[in-house]
């Protein structure tokens, strides 16, 4: 998966770089809008990550560019404004995403994997992890071989973790999915939530499944993850 | 800057005024002037005719008239100022007396109109001499001439020069008296207006520093106290403003000053020997938290910059209010189940909002009530119809005693009952401020009360 990121201020852009790398993807960083304009119209990437304030040419320009030259590459926003203007700007002019400087990049590494998942092929009905078995059809966990009962909402957090396995998932991320709740509540409803879902699946098995990463959010992994 | 100055203004339409009375009077007094004159030359004309009448009425034939005009002259010796002239019906002229040439319109239009004693008085200037005559027809003795035209005029040069003197004293006296109401007026208004000038002298002792003087009401014209008032409540609310501005620049900065602090010495600890690989984690992850609040408390105050610029507009669209009640309890429902808190909702209602405002709203209050809210007890919120079109959201939780003091200032941003309690995860207290300034902007209000160890949010807007 290649991702070109086009972002002018040198901090954010090296770690976006470095971040994104690590998580396995191949990226390349530019930090003027002419040469973004040129990468993104001549090469070919699976995501295009931009900044919309760019010295020469702003990001809005580049994606009008790319969009008139017939490309559907995915294209994720990134800016320190927050008018809704400028978000609806944005989406108009055929931006996928939008973030909102600061951000936190578990959110954008979550976002980038739904933005590159977007039109793929459907996941199984049926999910395995070590000897977690989740029925998405018949809605029916077990766990080694043992029937568990969840909640509706604790049925689609699991859900959404095994779905997305491997991924850290910001707890923000998880309350938009899982509530529709587009924004961050003062209390620490999510890790209860989290915990009475473990108390479930995760407390009396081995291997514990659900993992908490620390500042950044939750991740599912099995042991070969 | 005259029109804008009031003085000027009422100096000026009060100099119109006295002018347009002055000149009215002025004009007047000329005109009657004149008509006295003129009423007494017509006497004057009128008794000469008589006499004229009757010496003519002597007189057998016009040739004895040709032949002896004294028996005219006699009667009219030692009158200078008058002219008098008699022709036949011809138009021969048989007779004159004095120095006036009479225009023949005069004589002509007499002969054409028959005798009366309303003559048309005519008024003509010969040379430097200025007349008023008329002409009549008489009757006589002689049969060539049955009828005779006399012609008299008088010489009313005298009257003339009166008349110009007179105007021109009159005009002298209407000029200075003009001049003299103006300045006498402009006097006036400028001691009348003096309240003004010392409105205007106290108001600009009024600086950002000195929000707290105010007007004197008692001591401004009956006029002005209004204004005054008005002008006393304006600066009470900015000076409110303003105190609320310092205050909340200077815990802005006491808000930032502590998580940056914070992360400032931990880092600077870490850094001071080599550590573990752990050690270095940990530091890491504890900086993200405080990276977290700090852009958390970025956006809200954004927000609420916004809020207060009128930035945010409601993206409108019907809200079911019972809704989104009740999608926020089953959100809390871990939470709420842990503290073993009830949460019920009562009504239904639509009004009209911003799904994400509005449900931001709520959340808020009911995040805060599920924080305070003790163990085993009941959350409750209510969704009413009062009035015609105003919808109430009731949100009542138990809670500790909260004073009056703390009540009216729940909503300011920052602010702690318990100034010791900050930070943690109590939030950085921008909650209820975010609450408020989004109902405020869908045009609705929000208050709080507390009774009986309950303490109640109630917000209002209008149905949709």
């Amino acid at each position: 998966m290649r991702i070109l990121i086009v972002e002018d201020e040198p901090k954010t852009g090296k770690y976006l770089k470095q971040g994104l790398s690590e998580a396995g993807f191949v990226t390349d960083l530019v930090r003027d809008g002419l040469d973004g304009k040129h990468l993104a119209l001549t090469e070919a990437y699976d995501l295009i990550i931009l900044d919309v304030m760019l010295p020469n040419v702003n990001g809005w320009e580049i994606i009008q560019t790319i969009r008139r030259a017939g490309k559907n590459t995915p294209v994720l926003f990134l800016t320190a404004r927050d008018g809704i203007d400028d978000r609806v700007k944005g989406l108009e002019l055929g931006a996928d995403d939008y973030l909102i400087k600061p951000f936190a990049f578990s959110e954008l590494l979550a976002r980038v994997r739904t933005l590159l998942r977007r039109g793929k092929v459907r996941d199984p009905d049926i999910v395995q992890v070590a000897d977690l078995v989740l029925d998405l059809q018949r809605r029916k966990l077990t766990r080694g071989g043992k029937r568990i009962e969840l909640t509706g909402k604790e049925f689609a957090l699991l859900e959404l973790l095994l779905r997305r396995r491997g991924e850290v998932l910001p707890r923000s991320l998880i309350a938009s999915q899982i509530w529709d709740m587009n924004f961050d509540s003062d209390t620490n409803v999510i890790e209860v939530a989290v915990r009475r879902l473990r108390a479930k699946m995760d407390d009396h098995f081995e291997p514990k499944l659900i993992r908490t990463v620390r500042g950044m959010g939750y991740v599912l992994m099995g042991l070969d993850d | 800057m005259l029109r804008q100055s009031i003085t000027w203004r009422i100096t000026f339409l009060f100099a119109a005024l006295s002018s347009t009375v002055l000149i009215t009077v002025g004009t007047i007094a000329g005109l009657s002037v004149e008509r006295h004159f003129a009423e007494e030359d017509i006497a004057e004309i009128h008794g000469k005719l008589e006499l004229i009448r009757y010496a003519l009425q002597k007189i057998e034939s016009v040739s004895a008239l040709k032949s002896v005009p004294s028996q005219l002259n006699d009667a009219l010796v030692g009158h200078h100022a008058l002219s008098v002239a008699v022709y036949t019906a011809t138009g021969e002229q048989i007779y004159s007396w004095g120095e006036a040439n009479f225009p023949n319109t005069i004589i002509d239009q007499r002969s054409l109109s028959g005798e009366s004693e309303e003559a048309k008085l005519y008024k003509w200037r010969d040379g430097s001499q200025t007349y008023r005559g008329l002409a009549v027809s008489m009757p006589s003795h002689d049969k060539q001439s049955p009828t005779l035209i006399v012609a008299i005029a008088l010489d009313i040069a005298h009257h003339q020069k009166f008349i110009t003197r007179f105007n021109q004293t009159l005009w002298l006296a209407l000029i200075i008296g003009i001049l003299l109401m103006s300045l006498l007026g402009w006097l006036a208004v400028r001691r009348g207006l003096s309240p003004i000038r010392d409105f205007d002298h106290l108001t600009q002792i009024i600086t950002a520093n000195r929000l707290s003087e105010r007007l004197k009401v008692e001591s401004v014209p009956k006029e002005l106290m209004h204004m005054a008032e008005s002008f006393n409540k304006m600066l009470s609310r900015l000076e409110k403003s303003f105190q609320r501005l310092s205050d909340f620049s200077s815990d802005l900065a006491h808000e930032l000053r502590t998580p940056v602090s914070n992360l400032m010495t931990q880092t600077q600890v870490m850094l001071a020997k080599p550590r573990s690989l752990e050690d270095y984690q940990e530091i890491l992850i504890s900086n993200l938290e405080e990276y977290d609040r700090l852009a958390r408390m970025v956006s809200d105050m954004l927000f609420l910059a916004k809020a207060e610029n009128d930035l945010i507009i409601p993206h409108r669209e019907p809200i079911n209010l019972a809704k989104e009640v009740a999608q926020l309890i089953e959100f809390y429902e871990p939470l709420t189940e842990e503290k073993r808190i009830q949460m019920v909702s009562h009504g239904t209602a639509i009004i009209s909002g911003d799904k994400l405002m509005i449900r931001r709203a709520i959340n808020n209050l009911i995040s805060n009530a599920i924080q305070h809210t003790p163990i085993d007890q009941l959350i409750t919120v209510d969704i009413q119809l009062k009035d015609e079109k105003k919808i109430c959201l009731i949100i009542e939780n138990p809670c500790t005693d909260i004073g009056k003091e703390h009540l009216d200032r729940l909503f300011d941003r920052f602010y702690h009952i318990d100034p010791s309690c900050q930070g943690n995860n109590a939030g950085a207290g921008l909650g209820l401020a975010i609450t408020k300034s989004i109902i405020e902007a869908h045009g609705g209000g929000i208050s709080v009360s507390t009774e009986n160890g309950r303490i109640r949010f109630e917000f209002w807007m209008v149905q949709a």
